[in-house]
C-alpha cells in the first residue's frame, strides 16, 4: 500500500505520514510535478494555512496544475484534509486567490446567530447524511476540528457527512474521484485512521 | 456537539519532563516520550507541550526532541516555548506540530502572532496570558522569564492578541500553578473584554469534580491540567493520569 502524499510549503505533513505508516501504509512524499508516482493513483493533499498561502505555494511549486490534471484526466483519486480540501473550490472568504476549482461551490467563513466562537476547535461528531466508502466502519464518530472556514458545496449530494456547530457545516465531501474531510483524520485515533485507511482502500 | 477540552501540559526542560509551582522549583518527573505514550493510550483530547528552558534564553529550538513528540503524539500537540520567529513557526508545523503557543513574544509586539496568523491561519496559534495576584487580590499581568509585573491591562492585552490573530486564548493563573488547590471559576469575573475565540483556563485543578465545575462555566472551553494528570496521593507520587470529558 502506498499514497502519494503532497508536501507543500506549510503541510504538517508529519502527523499524516504518521498515521500512514500506522495503517502499514508507504508514502511517496511529492514536492513537485515530477515526483508523482503512476504505480498508486492515490493522492493526499494535507494542509495547514491560510487559503491564499496554501494555494500561493501550490503554484508556485508547480503541482497546482499538476494535481488537476491527474485528478481531472488521469483519475487519480484525492484526497484533502482540511485547508487541503477547501483548496478543491473555485473561491474562499478567506482569501483572493483561485483554488483548484476541482468541485463547484466555495468556501465561506463559519457563520451563526448564536454568539459562538471562531475559530472552531476541538472534538465534535460527524452525522452521515450520504452513505460513502470513505466512512466503511469507522468505530467512532468523534473528530478532531480546528477552522475558521468552511466549505459550501453547490451540490448537496457531494456532502457525506455535516457536524453541528450552532449551524450544519459539511465535512466528508465526495465528487467522483475527489474527497474531502474537514476535520484532521491523523489527528483522531483509530477513526482517523481508519478513514485512511478506506480511502488507501479505495479501488 | 462541540465537546469542551480536558487538556494535559507538559512542561519541558533539558529532554525532561517537569512540574512547577507556581512557576518556580521544577521536579524531574520522568520521560517525555513515555507520558506521551501513556496519553496516546488514554486517548486524550489534545496536548500542549512547553519548553520552559527555550523561553528563558536565545537558543534554538529542540527541534529533535519536538520531532519525536510530533511523531509519537496522535493527538493535536501545541507546542510553546521561544518561539521569536516565522521561520521557527514553520518549522514547527512541517514537524507536526498543530498548534503554537505564543506568550512572552507578544509583550513587546504582536506583530509576529499576527504573521504566523496570516500565514498559517488563526486556528493554529494559541495566546497565553500569565495572570499573577498581587498581596490585595488584585490580578496583574506577569512576565514570567523575568518574574515581573507587565504594565498592561490584562483586558487590554486579551483583546489584542485577538485582534491580532489568535484563534484560543490561554489564561493561566501562576499564584495557582501546580498548587493542586483546586481552580475557581469566580477568577473569571475579571473578564471584561469580549473573548470570542476558545478559551482555555490552566491553574491549580485537583479533582474530577474540579473539572465538572469548570466544563459547566460557560466562559470556559477547555481546561489545561497538569499535576493533577502527573501526580497521585499526598506524597506527589509520579503517575501520568487523565479523565476525558464524558459528559458534553
Amino acid at each position: 500500500m502506498s499514497v502519494n502524499l503532497i508536501k507543500c510549503g506549510i503541510g504538517n505533513i508529519g502527523s499524516v505520514r504518521n498515521a500512514l505508516n500506522q495503517i502499514g501504509c508507504e508514502t511517496n512524499i511529492v514536492e513537485n510535478p515530477n515526483q508523482f508516482n503512476d504505480n498508486f493513483k492515490k493522492i493526499i493533499l494535507p494542509g495547514v494555512g491560510s487559503f491564499d498561502s496554501f494555494i500561493i505555494s501550490l503554484r508556485y511549486s508547480g503541482l497546482f496544475n499538476e494535481i488537476i490534471s491527474l485528478v481531472n484526466n488521469r483519475q487519480f483519486s484525492i484526497l484533502g484534509i482540511c485547508i487541503g480540501l477547501q483548496s478543491f473550490f473555485k473561491t474562499s472568504e478567506e482569501g483572493t486567490e483561485t483554488g483548484l476549482s476541482l468541485i463547484k461551490g466555495s468556501v465561506v467563513k463559519i457563520k451563526s446567530d448564536q454568539d459562538i466562537k471562531i475559530p472552531h476547535i476541538g472534538w465534535n461528531d460527524i452525522i452521515v447524511d450520504k452513505e460513502n466508502s470513505l466512512l466503511t466502519d469507522i468505530p467512532k464518530n468523534k473528530f478532531y476540528f480546528a477552522h475558521s472556514y468552511c466549505v459550501n458545496p453547490s451540490f448537496e449530494e457531494n456532502i457525506s457527512a455535516h457536524t453541528i456547530y450552532d449551524k450544519k457545516i459539511p465535512v466528508v465531501i465526495n465528487y467522483k474521484n475527489i474527497y474531502g474531510v474537514q476535520f484532521h483524520p491523523e489527528k483522531s485515533f483509530l477513526q482517523g485512521q481508519k478513514i485512511l485507511k478506506n480511502f488507501i482502500d479505495l479501488c | 456537539m462541540l465537546k469542551k477540552r480536558v487538556i494535559p501540559i507538559l512542561l519541558i526542560k533539558n529532554n525532561d519532563l517537569v512540574k512547577s509551582v507556581k512557576y518556580k522549583n521544577h521536579k524531574y518527573v520522568g520521560d517525555p516520550l513515555n507520558v506521551i505514550k501513556i496519553f496516546n493510550e488514554k486517548e486524550i483530547d489534545e496536548l500542549i507541550v512547553l519548553d520552559i528552558e527555550k523561553s528563558k534564553n536565545n537558543d534554538e529550538l529542540n527541534y529533535e526532541l519536538i520531532k519525536k513528540f510530533a511523531s509519537e503524539c496522535y493527538m493535536p500537540l501545541t507546542y510553546g516555548g521561544g518561539i521569536k520567529n516565522l521561520k521557527q513557526a514553520e518549522k514547527l508545523f512541517s514537524l507536526g506540530v498543530e498548534k503554537i503557543l505564543i506568550n512572552s513574544a507578544n509583550f513587546s509586539n504582536y506583530q509576529l502572532m499576527k504573521n504566523i496568523s496570516e500565514k498559517f491561519g488563526s486556528q493554529s496559534i494559541i495566546a497565553a496570558a500569565d495572570i499573577n495576584k498581587n498581596l490585595f487580590n488584585k490580578f496583574y499581568l506577569f512576565d514570567w522569564v523575568n518574574r515581573k509585573k507587565i504594565q498592561l491591562d490584562i483586558n487590554i492585552h486579551i483583546e489584542n492578541c485577538i485582534k491580532n490573530g489568535a484563534g484560543e486564548v490561554l489564561i493561566n493563573f501562576v499564584f495557582n500553578e501546580g498548587t493542586l488547590s483546586g481552580f475557581d471559576t469566580n477568577w473569571l469575573d475579571f473578564i471584561n473584554c469580549k473573548i470570542s475565540v476558545p478559551l482555555i483556563i490552566n491553574g491549580g485543578i485537583n479533582s474530577m469534580k474540579n473539572i465538572e465545575q469548570c466544563l459547566e462555566c460557560k466562559r470556559i472551553d477547555a481546561i489545561g491540567v497538569g499535576a493533577f494528570f502527573v501526580y497521585y496521593g499526598p506524597h506527589k507520587a509520579v503517575l501520568i493520569s487523565y479523565t476525558s470529558n464524558k459528559g458534553k
